[in-house]
């Protein structure tokens, strides 16, 4: 080890008292003043870390790498300190806030032709601060009886819209202004949404117009209308459900009848649920690729070339050939290189579909 | 079986959820955790050089496939060393951040790296939110999620008023 010398004074009491340190310690004075120097540069470093983190001079990750201890450590350090965790009310509320300003409505979802057009009659506050449709207590419950019919797969709880919109379904709302009640819309609001309502099924051509509740479908239908099948608009067929409180033997006859007309729609999910991939090798894991069937290439582009997939939740770059072959067509391959491994294990298969916006989305099949 | 959502997280959720015990909201919340090669490190490898017992917790976490490692593509890696250098974050928040997905979710606790993710266009949620993420999911009782968020006050050394104001969302959201 290199060493260098330090010459430096000390006042007489200091050194009598690194010398009866040294004494107790059975050290000679340099190796105990050594001791305390090597102690004390510890200990200031660590102070520094603290010291550093707590002014958000540096990250607590950053802290703890210069100190030269675990984030274990630091964070030990940083509760004998006594600094609080960053967080503040004000932050929790301005987070909030801030969701609630970045999506001051829910925006609509149009359905991809065909499929079913779900009408609200306006959103709740509480589903614009979740950022997904129908969150309050109806509203769930509203996701969980079209999940029995079938219109929607595997919802996230708490994001239904999200497994509704990707099995082709769409949503809008009477009103697009979010309030606690519906009785606070005023009925010019009503009236405006109306038309533009008649002009979102003009342009969507939905297979199927699906009211929530009854007054959008009385506004636009007529105050006589009824749970169940109704008039037709500009073409579309259209649906009233069975209100929240109905009966268990008037909603089960309404869901019935429904089931009917969405199997003679051919509404979108009925269709189209993704194909499989080829299970993956051993050898695709080594090449960071997945190899797709003939039927899954209809998510592709027809040529070989760059895009992004979204590959178990995590959107990556990827170079896909279908591999069509002058002779024979041979499967697809996706190539993504180092985000397939540790993802996926060998033999596993996964499905391939197209999301909300055309996304390519490729999932686990028990997902 | 509900889909969960992928969520990077940084080296502290980990610890704070492995002092807590309290790996058991990582399902409640409809999540998992994803975990790059520094941040294990940090929270797990290092951890346990040091002696800390919880560290084996998220060991535990990841065989039940609540934590999930990753690892980072060469422009992930390229774009958690810019991130390190420029914002002054440790590798493990840097990597954490590099892997997030555009207005994505994002696990840290760190004052400084949750305006860097801000500034990068994620939506950083700190630990302490998971109780009430659990209720917005319907995964826990409003109950069951005060009682989670107090154990991680306690080890995460949280202000009074933080938890004050969260289990006030967690009662209004358990009313909803």
């Amino acid at each position: 080890m290199k060493t260098e010398q330090v010459n430096i004074r000390l006042a007489a009491d200091l050194a009598a008292a690194l010398d009866r340190m040294a004494d107790a310690e059975s050290l000679d004075r340099a190796a105990a003043a050594r001791r305390l120097l090597e102690a004390s540069l510890r200990r200031w470093q660590v102070d520094r870390a603290v010291c550093d983190y707590q002014s958000g001079a540096v990250s607590i990750g950053r802290a703890a790498e210069e100190a030269g201890l675990t984030q274990w450590e630091l964070l030990d350090e940083i509760r004998q300190a006594q600094v609080a965790h960053p967080l503040t009310a004000e932050d929790v509320r301005r987070r909030l806030d801030q969701a609630r300003d970045d999506a001051d409505t829910l925006p609509d979802i149009a359905p991809k032709p065909g499929g079913v057009l779900l009408v609200g009659i306006n959103p709740a506050p509480v589903s614009v601060a979740a950022a997904h449709y129908y969150q309050g207590r109806l509203g769930r419950r509203l996701w969980r009886r079209l999940t029995a019919l079938g219109l929607l797969d595997d919802p996230v709880d708490g994001a239904e819209d999200e497994a509704f919109a990707a099995a082709g379904h769409g949503l809008t709302d009477l009103v697009k202004r979010p309030t606690r009640s519906s009785k606070e819309l005023s009925s010019s609001e009503l009236g405006t949404g109306i038309e533009a309502l008649r002009a979102k099924i003009l342009d969507w051509r939905p297979g199927l117009v699906l009211f929530a509740f009854k007054e959008p479908a009385a506004r636009l239908l007529g105050p006589g209308v009824k749970p169940g099948r109704c008039g037709d608009v500009d073409g579309v067929p259209t649906f009233l459900l069975s209100g929240p409180y109905a009966p268990a033997a008037e909603a089960t006859r309404i869901d019935t009848e429904l089931r009917e007309l969405l199997d003679a729609v051919d509404a979108p999910s009925t269709r189209d649920r993704g194909e499989a991939t080829q299970p993956v090798t051993e050898n695709d894991l080594e090449r960071g690729q997945i190899r797709l069937p003939r039927a899954a290439k209809r998510f592709f582009p027809s040529e070989r070339g760059e895009l992004e997939v979204v590959i178990l939740g995590r959107r990556v770059p990827a170079v896909y050939d279908p591999r069509l072959g002058p002779d024979r067509e041979r499967s697809a391959v996706l190539r993504l290189g180092q985000p397939l491994r540790g993802a996926v294990s060998a033999g596993e298969r996964l499905t391939v579909r197209t999301g909300v916006g055309g996304a390519v989305i490729i999932e686990r099949i028990s997902e | 079986m509900s889909r969960r959502e992928d969520v990077p997280s940084d080296a502290t959720t980990l610890i704070y959820l492995a002092k807590a015990n309290e790996f058991e909201l990582v399902p409640r919340c409809s999540i998992r955790l994803i975990a790059t090669p520094a941040v294990w490190r940090e929270a797990v490898e290092d951890g346990e050089a040091a002696g800390y017992a919880d560290a084996s917790l998220i060991r535990d976490a990841e065989k039940a496939d609540r934590v999930v490692r990753v690892e980072l593509s060469r422009s992930e890696a390229q774009a958690a060393s810019t991130i390190a250098s420029t914002h002054r974050l440790g590798q493990g928040e840097s990597e954490t951040l590099a892997i997030a997905i555009p207005d994505g979710r994002v696990l840290v606790d760190d004052g400084r790296a949750s305006r860097v993710a801000m500034a990068l266009g994620f939506r950083p949620i700190s630990t302490l939110f998971l109780p009430l993420l659990a209720v917005q999911r319907r995964g826990l009782e409003a109950s069951e999620a005060k009682t989670a968020l107090r154990r991680l006050a306690q080890v995460a050394s949280a202000r009074a008023e933080a938890v004050i104001e969260l289990e006030r969302l967690i009662d209004e959201e358990g009313a909803q």
